[in-house]
């Protein structure tokens, strides 16, 4: 096996595909109820105000040794430490992996079959993803970076469909909320802006590059942040600012209520395969980073082993929830405390080796 | 002094032969003692033949070959005839020199080596009075000509193919590659076979590594017998287990003569018509040597072509299975309906409908392709045609279900690769089991185990999907986009070839001609 390293371009891939994830269908029911038509606008304002961490984020992957996430943060914060911050990243990731592997069955059990339980689609999900970290960190990422360009051509066949149907008038006024309510509304998404964060935290450990990465981080991130942006654009131009706000996922309803032409009754078909990939992409990503948090606190914890009791506590987290409300609500809850509690962590991590190194 | 010469002379039984030192590996100098050595480790061999000759100065000696394998004319005008007529010294230094007409020679005094030589199609010359024995290599075997392809006919550009002749077939190359930076380096493999495998690169071009890689791994391989370079696929594959095949096997020159001008290695042998060529990507089984002797345009047509021909012919059973099946709200009403009509009164489930068809066409292809030429295209008429005819007739099937099997399993052959074929011809079941399971949610699990399958595949060692992932804009462009020759300025940058560019040719303008 050859020493893992990623390309910037690769990077970049990485860290856009694994922001906007799952997000993309959420998003706009998310932000409109609260900003109206300037939902886009509270999408771009989190993301923007993540940029920073993004900086932080860059500065810390640099100071480490190159390939080895548990070998860079105990460098970072010493053994003991270090440790208790690897158990805390993937609990965190841990649980919302879980939920949102959950997610996945639910949704689509909701949108397209009905007769089939959504734990046969999650544990079908799950062994993708358990068979990917077996595989390693390299074959992930050359699955994602292959898949990435299957659902671009996906989401242009999507976007292409939708273009023609969006009307501006729901769009407008752009400034349709009070400054108040747009901040608000953009509270909502700034977990998703440091999910992208820790995430590049965590890949920037293995890219090849060491110079530039502050940029490309900022750019993914940022990048993710318009990609979502649009959707939310595109969801509120079709279905207006009534139909948006009455359901959880709106972007599963664009899609079927969206009619593009004589070859199909709706644009499910290329919405389906982007949502499957979507998870796996966004529930690999977790895994992935729980599996090598845990190589990092305890070394001894080897394949196959590692992956084996990973999908089964994944597995027992995402059966969890009873309903898509009460399963919504727990992703909520682990965004809005443990996942915004890096962007105190963040700050303090990159202060604390900034004055090591000052010492030294 | 003379007494002890002649009882060493004096010819030795061949029962006291094995108790000898000469049984040990080294020629005695007596002439019949050290042919019936030599007829004693090939003692079974009805066509070892044997000509015992005598010099003008009265020298005893004996010229030993298989009979079939050796060019006899040649034995006789230049070997036996000017040994009958030599009269001088007797060494065989000097007769190897100056008195036989051979291109090549070697001295041998090992007894197994020279047994060996024999087998492998050389003529020795054995001398009274001498230790070591002249070897003369001469094999001369008939072959099949250069032909066109059998494998992988193609319509533009050069139509010949290799042969079953090492020999010829690295002939064949040279003569395109008129360069001393291609170099061939010869080993044997197999102990009972004795194949010669050749590793054929350009220096300065191909990667150091990876040709030493190429020797290595064929070094290590210690088998009774190589029937072919493509039968020692799986010693030289970083993963012989997976359907997919991680080194290309073509019988066209011009292929093989591409692969090494951008820095990769091809591997031959004796007795085989097909080169092996390493590393092999994935994504360029898309391409097929006409694309670059065609117009671009329709090069970049016949690649997204192939690409659709690839992705209908593993995904469409599967896809259509979990339209019908599972998610028949998308597909439009009329088409619905029509397909709803079409089903009506067939017994089977849509699932196993297909299942059997796709089976049909499988069945058919495989029987048809070992059949002589005219049998299987009655095989084909057959099959195709009156089967699928009499089973929609019968209503065991519906007329759209054999549009989809017909559909799927013509796309197979849009590939322009025989060795890719295989794994496209399989993959088509399990997509359609898991299609016929979960819908969609099943097919597209299973293009994400195929790419998790193919993105863990290296082949000597480089990404098998490169320049997909890891992602090369150049080498992804020119996966689905025949760019014109011009803009091939450089070689793949995977495989980091000392010598990058591979032209200093501007672009094509018109020529400004001076206002008189």
């Amino acid at each position: 096996m050859t020493k893992i390293s990623i390309g910037l371009s690769q990077g970049f891939l990485m860290i856009v595909t694994v922001t906007v994830g799952t997000v993309f269908f959420p998003v706009a029911g998310v932000v409109v109820p609260f900003a109206g038509a300037s939902g886009w606008i509270a999408v771009l304002l989190a993301f923007a105000v993540a940029l920073p961490w993004c900086a932080m984020a860059a500065y810390l992957a640099r100071h480490g040794p190159p390939g080895n996430w548990g070998g860079a943060v105990l460098s970072w914060l010493g053994p003991v430490v270090g440790r208790i911050f690897l158990l805390y990243f993937a609990f965190v990731w841990l649980w919302l992996g879980g939920l949102l592997l959950g997610q996945t069955g639910f949704v689509f059990h909701d949108m397209a079959m009905p007769r089939t339980p959504p734990d046969v689609l999650n544990f079908a999900l799950l062994l993708l993803v358990v068979l990917v970290d077996y595989k390693g960190l390299e074959v992930f990422v050359r699955t994602i970076e292959a898949l990435t360009w299957l659902s671009i051509i996906g989401l242009l066949g999507f976007v292409v469909g939708v273009v023609p149907l969006t009307e501006l008038d729901n769009l407008l006024p752009v400034i349709d909320a009070a400054p108040a309510l747009i901040a608000h509304a953009a509270l909502f998404c700034l977990p998703w802006a440091m999910e992208g964060v820790l995430f590049a935290l965590f890949m920037g450990v293995f890219l090849r590059q060491r110079s530039g990465m502050g940029g490309l981080f900022s750019l993914a991130v940022g990048g993710a942040g318009v990609l979502l942006a649009l959707m939310t654009v595109f969801t509120l131009g079709v279905l207006g600012r009534g139909v948006t706000t009455s359901y959880l996922y709106p972007t599963a309803i664009l899609a079927q209520t969206s009619r593009p032409g004589f070859f199909l009754e709706g644009m499910e078909l290329f919405l389906y395969p982007l949502w499957i990939v979507a998870s796996f992409v966004k529930i690999g990503a977790a895994f992935t980073m729980v599996s090598l948090s845990l190589a990092g606190v305890w070394s001894g914890f080897r394949q196959p082993y590692r992956s084996l009791l990973l999908g089964v506590v994944f597995f027992i987290i995402a059966t969890t929830p009873s309903h898509i409300f009460a399963l919504v609500a727990s992703i909520s809850r682990v965004d809005n405390s443990f996942i915004m509690s890096f962007y105190l962590i963040l700050p303090l991590l990159a202060l604390w080796v900034r004055l090591r190194r000052h010492e030294e | 002094m003379r007494k002890k010469v002649r009882a060493l002379r004096k010819p030795l039984p061949v029962k006291e032969f094995a108790k000898t030192p000469t049984a040990e590996g080294c020629f005695s100098g007596h002439l019949a003692h050290d042919c019936a050595g030599l007829k004693a480790i090939l003692a079974s061999s009805a066509d070892l033949r044997e000509r015992l000759l005598t010099t003008s100065k009265g020298t005893q000696g004996a010229v030993l070959y298989f009979a079939n394998v050796v060019n006899l004319p040649f034995v006789s005008e230049s070997i036996v005839g000017p040994l009958q007529r030599h009269g001088g010294r007797s060494d065989m230094e000097y007769i190897a020199q100056q008195i036989v007409h051979v291109p090549e020679y070697s001295l041998e005094s090992d007894l197994q080596k020279v047994a060996c030589a024999l087998s492998d199609g050389a003529v020795a010359v054995l001398l009274a009075g001498e230790t070591c024995v002249l070897l003369v290599p001469l094999f001369a075997m008939e072959h099949r000509p250069i032909e066109r392809a059998i494998q992988e006919d193609i319509l533009i550009g050069p139509h010949e193919s290799f042969c079953e002749s090492l020999g010829s077939n690295i002939a064949l190359l040279r003569r395109r590659i008129a360069t001393p930076d291609f170099k061939v380096k010869e080993l044997t493999i197999g102990r009972r076979s004795r194949t010669t495998v050749a590793i054929l690169y350009l220096e300065r071009i191909a990667a150091a590594k990876l040709v030493d890689e190429m020797d290595e791994r064929l070094r290590r391989i210690d088998i009774d017998f190589a029937l072919g370079i493509t039968y020692l696929a799986d010693f030289l594959e970083d993963d012989p287990r997976s359907i997919f095949p991680t080194l290309r096997s073509t019988e066209i020159p011009v292929r093989v003569m591409a692969a090494l001008m951008e820095g990769r290695v091809a591997v031959m042998a004796e007795g085989d018509s097909s080169a092996l060529i390493a590393p092999t990507f994935a994504p360029e089984f898309l391409q097929a040597s006409e694309d670059y002797f065609d117009r671009p345009m329709s090069g970049t047509f016949f690649r997204l072509i192939r690409l659709v021909g690839l992705l209908l012919s593993v995904f469409l059973p599967g896809m259509w299975i979990a339209l019908v099946a599972f998610h028949h709200g998308i597909i439009p009403t009329p088409l619905f309906d029509s397909i709803v009509a079409g089903r009506e009164g067939v017994p089977l489930p849509t699932v196993l409908e297909i299942f059997v068809l796709i089976l049909a066409f499988d069945l058919i292809v495989e029987s048809s392709t070992r059949m002589p030429t005219r049998i299987g295209q009655a095989l084909g008429i057959v099959g195709g045609i009156i089967l699928g005819q009499a089973a929609v007739q019968a209503g065991l099937v519906s007329p759209a279900m054999v549009i989809v099997a017909a559909l799927t399993g013509l796309s197979i052959f849009t590939q322009p690769s025989v060795t890719f074929l295989s794994p496209l011809r399989f993959l088509k079941y399990p997509v359609l089991i898991a299609g016929s399971i979960l819908g969609v949610f099943g097919v597209v699990w299973a293009l994400i185990y195929i790419l998790i399958a193919v993105t863990s595949l290296r082949s000597f060692g480089y990404p098998y999907m490169y320049p997909i992932a890891p992602f090369n804009l150049r080498g992804a462009i020119d996966v689905f986009v025949r760019v014109p020759k011009f803009m091939h300025q450089k070689r793949p940058s995977i495989l980091a070839s000392p010598e990058e560019m591979r032209m200093d040719t501007p672009l094509p303008r018109p020529t400004r001609r001076k206002k008189p």
